[in-house]
């Protein structure tokens, strides 16, 4: 029986469908021998909804926007979202003269529960900090804006390409696709995204999460808690001053010419009691508590030493409460948190977090 | 391929000192086993602060014991030549400091057949008021959360794990609440629930006592005539915010040893 996409229940077997291809792409891998393989990728859809989908093998004359009968495929859950597999135990089918009015289904959802794996979503929140930058496509100069979008849950990056937005509006973006580029969620509009303003208050302020929380990348959110461990990595150190790359030596080997900064860095372990997470800081975090200015990190005029930074890093961070906010940014397997600011918790402070962090059990 | 650091658990001295399940291990797991405690947390590593009650150095090794609100943790810095550190830390402390102590579990049974654990600290860092308050009020957070989720578990019929989740518990609090009930079914967790809300009182004492400094701080400034505050004015002042005489006299002590005021002359003060 031909199924419609919606019809489509969880994790199943021996699907048919009737569907348009909205995206293909075609990836080589390697297995663990280092023999290549091609198998293809990419969105179908029909008049319910669309899925993603991966195919083994794949008719090589099949195009985007063609329709095709699906038969013997099936369903399976891929990086939380349902994924459509067609492997040589299914039919695929070119259906000519025939067309489908894709309907795009568009999630809701909070920043937060953004996932890589959906495919399009829609989602409200503040605009803020909005840059338009020109780039160049076929010989023809184009647009982008790029600004961050926030909710009560945290913000994340959007790249718009055609649509227009004004900083501190309030807007509910539908059908805005979503990747991870670097460790870190991105949301990208394209012309037939929807861009609507609309009347709702939205707090700039960074929501305080539990460690254990932190699964998956999103960016301006709060943490509390007390170093577990201080990288002996952490204190001054010299950068590039055209690459901003790491100098081990006087000089940066690319760039022997040009001269270095000093710059502040920590790399710690962070605990609440609810988990762990490895964290760095940078110079714009670390010097207004190290009560170190840009004029310090000067090499001609300073006299830090690292020994020196670091015993101050030490006594000034570890066994204090400490109060972070910051970008958190999947590396690998497993995340990480970019402190933007860090503050050492006074009793005010403190009671406000410990306040915040029981209200957000809804038990 | 790299070795996930071993999360260091925030508990509380009750939980560590009433713990007697260690994990049995299969012949092929390496290092220490873990030990299991009654709120069902697996344990290896700890993070736990509180007051240096006292401090015996000997030979190769120094001892502390730590108190928190609820009893005290046995720490044990040993002189090798990866903790050295650590020993001079512990050995530079004195009784009353304030610490955080991030260490290893080290679990001994005795010829009785009992299960004493000490701490062996891998870092010590000195720790004020504050982070002892945020440790104490974090660890009774964390306590509370995983009793309720026992609770939960306890209505099951068999131990659910994926079912809590989705009530909003974590996967840890889950697995902790599956753990006490598989190995603690007669331990008196009532009991032990009870005793936590002497951690309450504790923060609340302390809390009062900050408000009374300040209502001190502020009555003596406000009504210091050159000659200083008058003692009468300040019980005066904080018996309108129902403060006892009694409290008085501990607030104006502890801002004279902090530095914050002076008596000036007898039953007068003035701020530093």
């Amino acid at each position: 029986m031909i199924l419609k996409i919606e019809e489509i229940n969880g994790e199943t077997t021996d699907i048919d469908l009737v569907v348009k291809v909205t995206s293909l792409k075609k990836r080589e891998s390697q297995n663990s021998t280092g023999a290549s393989s091609i198998f293809y990728y990419g969105i179908v859809g029909d008049e319910t909804g669309s899925i993603p989908f991966t195919a083994w093998q794949f008719p090589q004359s099949i195009r985007e926007g063609d329709i095709v009968h699906l038969s013997h495929c099936y369903t399976r859950t891929f990086r939380d979202s349902l994924r459509l597999y067609v492997d040589s135990r299914s039919e695929v089918v070119l259906v000519p003269d025939e067309d489908i009015e894709v309907k795009r289904t568009y999630r809701n959802s909070t920043i937060r529960d953004i996932k890589p794996g959906d495919l399009f979503v829609t989602v409200e929140g503040l605009i803020e900090d909005p840059i338009e930058k020109t780039y160049e496509k076929d010989g023809v100069s184009k647009k982008v804006l790029y600004f961050t979008l926030r909710d009560e849950t945290g913000s994340i990056r959007v790249s718009s390409f055609g649509k227009s937005v004004m900083a501190n509006q309030v807007v509910r973006i539908v059908g805005a696709k979503v990747s991870e580029y670097r460790g870190r969620k991105r949301l990208t509009i394209f012309e037939n995204t929807q861009v609507i303003p609309i009347s709702r208050e939205i707090r700039k302020e960074a929501p305080l999460y539990d460690i254990s929380e932190l699964s998956n990348p999103i960016d301006s959110v709060g943490i509390s808690g007390l170093i577990v461990n201080l990288s002996d990595k952490s204190g001054l150190m010299s950068r590039c001053k055209t690459c901003r790359k790491k100098v081990i030596d006087i000089k940066c080997p690319e760039h022997p010419d040009d001269g270095i900064f000093y710059d502040l860095f920590a790399s710690f372990v962070i605990s609440d009691g609810t988990g762990e997470i490895n964290a760095t800081a940078g110079a714009s975090s670390l010097g207004p508590i190290l009560g170190i200015t840009q004029e310090n990190l000067d090499p001609e005029t300073s006299t830090l030493t690292k020994m020196e930074v670091f015993t101050r890093l030490k006594s000034t961070l570890t066994g204090k409460p400490l109060y972070l906010v910051g970008d958190v940014v999947r590396t690998d397997d497993r995340v990480n948190f970019r402190a933007r600011e860090i503050l050492i918790m006074n009793k005010e402070k403190l009671a406000e977090v410990l306040k915040k962090a029981e209200e957000g059990y809804e038990i | 391929m790299i070795t996930k650091r071993e999360v260091a658990k925030w508990i509380l001295s009750k939980e560590l000192r009433d713990t007697s399940v260690i994990e049995e291990q299969s012949p092929d797991e390496r290092g220490r086993p873990y030990i299991i405690s009654p709120m069902g947390t697996k344990i290896k590593r700890v993070l736990i602060a509180g007051s240096v009650a006292s401090k015996n150095i000997l030979e190769n090794y120094t001892k502390i014991t730590l108190s928190d609100p609820l009893g005290t943790f046995f720490l044990s810095a040993f002189a090798t030549d990866f903790s050295l550190e650590v020993k001079d830390a512990a050995d530079a402390l004195s009784v009353g400091d304030n610490i955080a102590v991030v260490g290893r579990v080290s679990p001994f049974k005795t010829d009785e057949g009992i299960l004493r654990i000490s701490i062996m600290p891998e870092s010590i860092f000195s720790a004020a008021e504050d982070t002892i308050n945020y440790w104490n009020w974090r660890t009774l957070f964390i306590t509370r959360r995983k009793y309720y989720a026992i609770q939960e578990m306890r209505k099951r019929e068999k131990p659910d794990i994926e079912s809590l989740v989705k009530l909003g518990y974590s996967p840890e609090e889950a697995e902790c609440a599956a753990n006490s009930l598989k190995y603690y079914q007669d331990y008196n967790l009532q009991e032990f629930m009870e005793s936590l809300s002497s951690v309450t009182r504790v923060s609340h004492a302390s809390e009062r006592l900050d408000s009374l400094r300040d209502l001190v701080l502020r009555v003596i400034k406000e009504q210091d005539d050159g000659k200083g505050c008058r003692y009468e004015s300040l019980v005066e002042a904080a018996a309108e915010e129902n403060f006892e005489q009694s409290e008085v006299d501990e607030a104006l002590n502890d801002l004279g040893s902090s530095g914050d005021i002076y008596e000036v002359s007898l039953k007068r003060y003035k701020i530093i």
